[in-house]
This record gives structure tokens, C-alpha cells and sequence, in this order.
């Protein structure tokens, strides 16, 4: 017996064809827009004679890119340890304020209003007296990343753990789970998704929180790196750290949604 | 009704003194004869404060007024951006630190500088007047806090170099301005690095008994702040740019005879920054620290404005080894600078001495 595959002409070929196309189309486009924009800056950059001072070419960047790849790696290291500190820090400490507020009504009425009061502070403006309470060193910039990023966790934590369907606590009572169990078992799984959506953010918003902290004060670093780039006026130094800055925030994005995709298999196989 | 007599004298007259009028015109640059003045937009270098005020002292004197211009001067966000604002033609004339006109040249968004403002840019290391740091030298073993983005940066292996100390043996610790000023502020370091004529009003203003070792005094040339427009400007309007840096340098000179009465007109222009706690002992102290800067003797032997070619050469030098990259390509002194605006607005032996007598107080600020 032998595999016929459809006809490109055939009604199944067709839809065959239409399947790849969906398939590959979350691929494809955004690699064609990228590609057409940076054709289109290209041309715009050279032939209306812009100083690269003031917008160099992606040609420019690619080249300055692969000149100072060794030295953007280099100062990708410090970024994206204080960036995992500051994660981890804001991952426990949210998750930690979500239960507190979750099982103690008294708690959750004095904390939350103010919670969303210092969410609505502008916090880049407190990033400087975090310099100045902790010093000059990595534990300031920790601090300020963590603070930042703490609270989509504590907010989508409590939400998927006060969205837990009621019928199985229920359940879980009836047959004389502790609470600790029901939260183990039953609270935790429910809320995954709403925990991992509110680390993905915090995971983008510690690096942008480490990014400030490093032009507030720091020795290495790719906030550092565009800050002396941008002072001496290159340009395309500038855009080079921003480009690394972007891979290295897409890579630690992927690791929240891989490691996502690993704990939802494991509480799926229980 | 009575009926027009046209005599000979009656037709001949008025044309006279049209023609007369007309060759006046002509004779004399055409802007100050403007009804309508020609508005420029002009942009300083940072926020109005002492070391630039005098560009009020021309507004509110009507200087530019006199010369047919109607001058709006928008705050500054650095010198970088503003050289940079000037380069790409969003202002017409611009006010920026010399080494940022310098730098941006080089890198190929052209700017030329008309007038010296300031013969030194008060480019510095600041010391608490009770701390370790008595001397360059003394800054070894100390924590030194920087600015990564603040123009003195680049130089400090150039400072050191001429002081005679390794850099590599200060602990160098790079932070945000407003950081940057409250640790030494502390103490939490022993020394930062800035420039005097901006960091000096804040701590004379808020008690803060400090000092200024400047890179000048070990023969670093950093000239401060230049007034700078577009080459092609210069090439298309040299009326407009000889009007401009006129009423600037007659401002600056009326600044550095009477700095009170500067300040008065500041203050009655920019009203928000009397609402500041110490405002008016910043600006009193920022106002004297420019004039110090600004008296420097070139001035009384070819007037106010003028830039000392070679000292202005040296410093594109240094800018060349510091700060650009190895295959930047260095501009020629033509294309940096041009002293054929400077010169015009002079200054006797007498006033020269009485500008001196009025920054006399301010040189304990800066050693």
C-alpha cells in the first residue's frame, strides 16, 4: 500500500495548503513587516542623507552590533543577573502579599487600597532614593526592579486565587482537606494562569526596572553601555545595546512562558 | 475746492527723501531698520539658571530688540541636545557647552561657533571643604562619583594625566546628577566630578561648604558655553548671526558690570524660579561663578565673544583622543569656529577690573 498525498488542485489540497499557511503565519509575518520596515528605514536614512549622528542605517547597527557583540555581552551579564534577582524577589514577595491578602479579609482591606495607591505613584521618579537608602551597588537597583515589578504578581495571584471555583473548596472540605491541602492541590492549580500572566509582565518590567536603576547609578551594564554610548553622540552603539536589550528581554519572556509550559504539564499529569 | 499746485519743488522734494531714505537703507545693515522684527528661536543649553542668565539680561534690556529681533529663548535639556537642536535647524541659533559643538562636528551634524561666552567651562573635581581631598593627587584611595552623561566625564584620564595621579587607583562611581551631588552632599563619597558654575549654587544655596578643583588649573583648556547656529546659516544671513551674538555679548557684558540688576531682569522673566527655596542664592552664585568664567583677558584685547584659535584647537584635540572613536574624522578649525561676529562689543581696561571685582567673591568656590 502506498501513501497518496492530495493534489495540489483537490479540495483536501487545498485545505491542506491552508492549514500550512495558518501555521507558519504567526511566523512569517512579523519576520516580513521587520524585514520591510528596516528596508524602508534603510532607504529613507541614505537617500534623504540623514547623519547617522542622528538616526544611523540598520546596516550602521548590524555592523556596530557585530563589532561590540563580545563587549554587549559582556554588560548583558550583570543586566540579566540583577533582572532574575529582581524577578525572584518580586515573584516571592507577590505571591507571599496574594495569600496573606487571599485567606485574611482584615489584611486584604488595609493592604490592598494601598497597594493600588503606590501603583499609582510614579515610581520612576523614587529611583534615585533607592540609590541613595541602599547605595550605589547592585542591591539598589535589585530593590527598585523588584518594586516595580511586584505588583502585577501580587494582583493576578489574588485573582486567580479568589477565582477558584467555589464547588471544589467546597468539596475539598467536605472530605476534611486541611487548608493547607485545598491550597496545595486545588487554589494553586487554579490560579496558574493568572499567576504566570502576572510574572510574564513582571519579568518585562524587571528589566526595564534594572535598565533605570543602571542610568541611575552603575558600573556595568546595558543601561550603563547606553548611557556612555549616547553622551559621546554614537549612535549606532546606542541602537546596537537597544537591539541586545530587546533579545535578552524576548530570551528571559520565553523562559516565564517555557517555565509556565512546564508546571501546567506537571500539576496536568496529577 | 481748491486745486493741486505741481511745482517743481513740490514734485522733488518727497522724491528726495525717498532716495535719501532708500540709500540709508542700503548703507546701513538692513535689520535695524526692520519695522517688523525678524523672530528667532533660540534655545540655552539647560534650565535658566547663573551660568547662562545673561541671555535674559539681553531679552530684558531689549538688546536684540535693537538690533530688529524678536528673540524667544526656550530652557534647554543638555548641551548635547541643544547643539544637536541647532545642528538640525529646530532653532536658529543655540547656546551648548564647547566640547558638545565639538563632538557633534565630528560626528558629521555640523555647528559653528560664533562667540565665546565663558574662557573656562568650570570643568572640575568637587571636594567638601572639611574632607581628605586637598589636592588632584589626594583623590587616590577616595570614591570619586560621576556622570556618565556629564561632559567632564571623558576627560578625567586627561585630568589625571595632567595632575599626575592614576585614575585607576580612584574608585570611580557612576550615578545620576541629582545622586551624583547628594552623595558628596552626605559624604558618602570623597569627591565628584562636574562642572562648578552648575553644582556650586546648589551647595552655596544649601549649605554644603565645598569647593572646586578645576581641570584649568592644571592646564586642561575646556572652554564653557559658545553661542552656535548652522555654517550655512552664517554663509546665507551674516547680518542676522553679527545681529544675534550682538545683543548676546552686550547682554553678557551688561551681566558682568551689573549682576544685580541682571538678576533683577531674570527674575522678573522667569518668576516660577523665585518660587524655589534658595532660588536667588543659586542664581547669585551661579551668576558670579559665569563671570569669573567669563573675564578672562582675551576679552580686553579683542573684545567680548572672541575664541582663542589654539586654545580652542587643543581642545578638539583632546576631544579627538577622549572621546571620539579612532576613525572619527577630525573637523578643520575652520569648520568649528569663526570669530568674525566676536569683537564688536568691547571692553575698557576700567570695566574689565570691575567685572573682575564682581566675581572676586566667587573664586573661593572654584581653586
Amino acid at each position: 500500500m502506498s501513501l497518496e498525498l492530495p493534489a495540489a488542485g483537490s479540495p483536501r489540497g487545498v485545505l491542506a495548503i491552508g492549514r500550512s499557511v495558518r501555521r507558519v503565519r504567526p511566523i512569517i509575518l512579523p519576520i516580513v513587516t521587520l524585514t520591510a520596515v528596516l528596508l524602508l528605514w534603510q532607504l529613507a536614512a541614505v537617500r534623504l542623507h540623514i547623519p547617522s549622528v542622528l538616526l544611523p542605517t540598520p546596516s550602521d547597527i548590524a555592523q556596530e552590533m557585530w563589532h561590540a557583540l563580545p563587549l554587549l555581552v559582556d554588560q548583558a551579564v550583570p543586566t540579566a543577573l540583577d533582572t532574575l534577582l529582581a524577578f525572584a524577589a518580586a515573584a516571592v514577595l507577590g505571591i507571599g502579599l496574594a495569600i496573606v491578602i487571599t485567606y485574611s479579609r482584615p489584611l486584604r482591606d488595609t493592604l490592598y487600597p494601598n497597594l493600588v495607591f503606590f501603583q499609582l505613584v510614579p515610581k520612576v521618579a523614587l529611583a534615585p532614593l533607592f540609590v541613595i537608602w541602599l547605595g550605589y551597588g547592585s542591591p539598589a537597583r535589585v530593590a527598585f526592579a523588584a518594586f516595580i515589578s511586584f505588583f502585577p504578581v501580587v494582583i493576578s495571584a489574588a485573582l486567580g486565587f479568589a477565582g477558584t471555583d467555589p464547588a471544589v473548596l467546597r468539596l475539598c472540605r467536605s472530605l476534611t482537606a486541611s487548608e493547607w491541602r485545598s491550597f496545595l492541590l486545588v487554589r494553586f492549580p487554579f490560579a496558574l494562569p493568572a499567576i504566570f500572566s502576572g510574572f510574564k509582565v513582571a519579568m518585562t518590567m524587571a528589566v526595564v526596572g534594572v535598565i533605570i536603576g543602571e542610568f541611575i547609578s552603575s558600573q556595568a551594564g546595558l543601561g550603563h553601555y547606553i548611557l556612555r554610548a549616547g553622551s559621546r553622540l554614537e549612535t549606532a552603539d546606542v541602537f546596537a545595546a537597544l537591539v541586545a536589550l530587546s533579545v535578552l528581554g524576548v530570551a528571559l519572556y520565553g523562559a516565564v512562558a517555557l517555565a509556565e509550559l512546564g508546571v501546567r504539564r506537571a500539576y496536568g499529569r496529577r | 475746492m481748491t486745486r493741486r499746485q505741481y511745482s517743481r519743488r513740490r514734485v522733488l522734494g518727497p522724491a528726495g527723501v525717498t532716495l535719501a531714505g532708500l540709500a540709508g537703507g542700503l548703507a546701513r545693515p538692513r535689520l535695524v531698520f526692520a519695522q517688523n522684527k525678524t523672530p528667532i528661536k533660540f534655545t540655552l543649553p539647560w534650565v535658566p539658571e547663573g551660568s547662562d542668565l545673561f541671555a535674559f539680561t539681553a531679552k530684558g534690556m531689549g538688546l536684540w530688540d535693537k538690533h530688529g529681533l524678536d528673540v524667544s529663548v526656550a530652557r534647554g535639556t543638555g548641551s548635547v541636545a541643544a547643539a544637536e537642536a541647532t545642528g538640525t535647524g529646530r532653532f536658529d541659533f543655540g547656546m551648548a557647552a564647547a566640547p558638545a559643538a565639538i563632538l557633534q562636528n565630528i560626528k558629521g551634524l555640523p555647528v559653528v561657533a560664533l562667540a565665546a561666552c565663558q574662557y573656562d567651562g568650570t570643568m572640575g573635581i568637587g571636594v567638601r571643604n572639611d574632607g581628605p581631598i586637598k589636592n588632584p593627587s589626594d583623590l587616590v584611595g577616595h570614591k570619586l562619583a560621576t556622570t556618565v552623561t556629564s561632559g567632564e566625564h571623558p576627560l578625567l584620564p586627561a585630568y589625571a594625566a595632567k595632575a599626575g595621579f592614576d585614575l585607576s587607583n580612584v574608585t570611580v562611581v557612576q550615578t545620576e546628577p541629582n545622586v551624583r551631588n547628594r552623595l558628596l552632599g552626605e559624604g558618602n563619597v570623597d569627591a565628584i566630578s562636574g562642572f562648578a558654575v552648575s553644582i556650586m549654587p546648589i551647595y552655596a544655596a544649601t549649605g554644603v561648604k565645598a569647593h572646586f578643583l578645576l581641570f584649568s588649573t592644571v592646564g586642561l583648556v575646556n572652554y564653557g558655553y559658545v553661542l552656535l547656529t548652522k555654517p550655512d546659516r552664517v554663509a546665507s544671513a551674516p547680518q542676522l548671526c553679527a545681529a544675534f551674538v550682538d545683543g548676546m555679548l552686550e547682554g553678557l557684558k551688561a551681566t558682568m558690570l551689573d549682576p544685580a540688576e541682571a538678576m533683577r531682569l531674570f527674575f522678573q522673566q522667569v518668576p516660577e524660579m523665585a518660587l524655589a527655596a534658595q532660588a536667588k542664592e543659586q542664581i547669585r552664585v551661579g551668576t558670579g561663578i559665569m563671570v569669573y568664567a567669563a573675564t578672562n583677558p582675551v576679552i580686553k584685547a579683542n573684545g567680548l565673544g572672541w575664541i582663542d584659535s589654539n586654545a580652542y584647537e587643543t581642545q578638539t584635540d583632546l576631544i579627538m583622543r577622549y572621546v571620539a572613536k579612532p576613525d572619527d574624522k577630525r573637523p578643520t578649525m575652520d569648520s568649528l569656529m569663526t570669530n568674525r561676529f566676536a569683537g564688536s562689543v568691547k571692553i575698557s581696561a576700567a570695566e574689565f577690573d570691575e567685572a573682575q571685582k564682581n566675581s572676586e567673591a566667587f573664586r573661593t568656590f572654584v581653586t
